[in-house]
């Protein structure tokens, strides 16, 4: 029996650009402006700001689909192409402009391996703090303690303060950490770029009996072997815009076509 | 081995066909108030964020916890050798020193926890960007981490109070609601900082200076009795509601030392005070923290 798990109707993120000479609005800015504001009203525009008007930016547009239980969608595309937009919305880290979502079951997201990682605290330290960012509890937590640890291969090292760790000690941390996470909806965003190969085949081999083990993910990445290895199907987004979803070979396809244009000159 | 492998938790077929989706993600609209139930929701995560505030405030110092105590009898022998030697302030019946240590030491938390309240967004952006949990948590969090500090130091706060009285006090009832204004106050002004420096960086380098005004206009190392000589009767009352602190410290350093009682008038207001900026602060944080992530 199918049963959707993440239903996304219409959904659009805009941004407003901040224009040059601004990074962000200071009180001086917003004092200024309602200065001017009754004057401006009085004479039109007689007077003009210095400052050009912002610009609006969609970072993502009229993005709708689903995914099934058991399901793995991969989500690829350029760079600013809006995956990371996308995760976020379905992460509730920033609310979304127009558009509805809708999240069937229990849903983690890891958007980020060692996510609040603390240097000064040691490795015990963080596994807890992290676990709780995670959302998982603390009960389960120090129940799978020692577990996390072997996994992780860092027993010696666990009262150290990780800003000791070499960057690969780091990851391994995290990702053992991670790997705790039990939710029924899993939102993966390119965390397991990070690392070795050998931390790679690791991590990827555990997203793959996570998806063999009924969850549902979205998933992105830039690496097309990891798409195909994990995903049942694929959506393409680029300039904030679904191009194409469906079959993961032609998506890649399609992706791949649009990306790199055809030799135009011949190499002499 | 891990959990990310093991079976997904499985769901009976009544959930399946209960089509109600446990999370709807849109565009909010209209005022809301900040999440107080999500503090409760999410407490194991507020007090890791505590104990992680706790734990790295003295990690690789000597002394360690022991600055808890340093940081305000240091500053008590100062206001006690300047005010209350050198210039000879009056002490509302009870030594210099203790009246001083009284005060600060419900200044100080105010003090350091709004400071630290105001960069708590901002401060953890890198989490915030990267995972979802009410973000009146960070706030919170830090009240709870500065409340271990004035946990130490109001027993020494009692027991110059037995000193001073040579017995103990009834009026040491009265604590825990002076203390509960003090949070309620910390609070209100707290989260309004945290919003506000979410938007405008400013609020973070305007504040010493602030404070440091605040801290004159509030009766801390001096009697609200010379406030009185500066201020006339019938302006009192909006001194208090402006400055809710004022109220708080004179009620606290009553109930603790059994100084002068406070002003009925200037704890009203300190209470109008704080609901009214925990009103308007909760409405503000609520709008601030949909798009926090976009404006940092």
């Amino acid at each position: 029996m199918s049963a959707t798990r993440i239903r996304v109707e219409r959904l659009g993120k805009k941004y407003e650009i901040a224009p040059v000479h601004r990074d962000y609005p200071t009180v001086r800015d917003l004092i200024i402006s309602m200065a001017q504001a009754p004057i401006r009203r009085l004479f039109g525009r007689a007077v003009e700001t210095d400052y050009p008007k912002s610009t609006e930016f969609w970072a993502l547009r009229d993005v709708s689909f689903e995914v099934q239980r058991g399901e793995v969608l991969g989500v690829i595309g350029p760079n600013g192409a809006g995956k990371s937009t996308l995760l976020r919305l379905l992460s509730r880290i920033t609310e979304p402009t127009e558009g509805d979502a809708w999240m069937h079951g229990k849903t983690a997201s890891l958007l980020e391996v060692g996510m609040g990682f603390h240097p000064e605290l040691t490795g015990r330290e963080n596994v807890l703090l992290n676990g709780a960012i995670l959302g998982i509890p603390r009960k389960e937590m120090l129940r799978r303690f020692s577990q996390i640890v072997a996994y992780s291969g860092l027993d010696r090292f666990i009262d150290t303060p990780v800003k000791r760790y070499s960057s690969g000690m780091y990851v391994r941390l995290a990702f053992a950490v991670a790997a705790q996470i039990d939710s029924e909806v899993l939102i993966v965003d390119e965390v397991l770029a990070v690392g070795d190969m050998e931390f790679q085949a690791k991590s990827i081999g555990t997203m793959e009996g996570a998806s063999r083990s009924g969850r549902t993910i979205l998933f992105t990445s830039h690496n097309m072997t990891d798409i195909r290895r994990i995903c049942h199907r694929c959506m393409v987004l680029d300039r904030g815009r679904v191009q194409f979803i469906g079959n993961v070979d032609e998506a890649i396809t399609a992706y791949m076509s649009d990306m790199i244009p055809a030799p135009t000159v011949p190499m002499s | 081995m891990s959990s990310l492998t093991a079976p997904a938790p499985q769901r009976t077929e009544s959930e399946d066909h209960d089509d109600a989706p446990l999370l709807w993600i849109h565009a909010s609209r209209g005022m809301q108030f900040v999440d107080i139930a999500g503090l409760w929701t999410f407490r194991e995560l507020l007090f890791y964020f505590a104990w992680r505030d706790v734990k790295v405030r003295y990690k690789q110092s000597i002394l360690g916890i022991l600055w808890i105590l340093i940081q305000p009898v240091a500053q008590m022998f100062i206001f006690a050798t300047i005010f209350g030697r050198i210039v000879g302030l009056p002490s509302e019946g009870v030594p210099y020193a203790s009246f001083a240590f009284g005060g600060l030491a419900v200044w100080t938390y105010f003090a350091s926890t709004v400071t630290k309240m105001s960069s708590s967004l901002d401060g953890n952006m890198h989490l915030i960007t990267k995972v979802y949990f009410p973000r009146i948590l960070l706030p919170v969090s830090v009240m709870l981490g500065t409340l271990v500090d004035f946990a130490i130091v109001l027993p020494i706060v009692l027991i110059l109070g037995v000193l001073a009285q040579g017995r103990v006090l009834e009026s040491w009832l009265v604590i825990p609601a002076a203390v509960a204004l003090l949070l309620a106050v910390t609070f209100g002004v707290g989260i309004w900082l945290s919003a506000l420096n979410a938007r405008y960086r400013d609020v973070m380098l305007a504040l010493p200076i602030v404070l440091q005004i605040g801290f004159y206009l509030t009766p801390v190392v001096f009697s609200s009795s010379i406030v009185a000589r500066v201020v006339s009767d019938e302006w009192l009352p909006l001194l208090a509601f402006v400055n809710p602190m004022l109220g708080v410290v004179e009620v606290f350093r009553w109930a603790a030392l059994g100084t002068n009682e406070p002003q009925l008038a200037s704890v009203v207001m300190a209470c109008l005070a704080a609901l009214l900026l925990i009103a308007t602060g909760g409405i503000f944080f609520a709008r601030t923290e949909r798009t926090v992530v976009d404006r940092i």
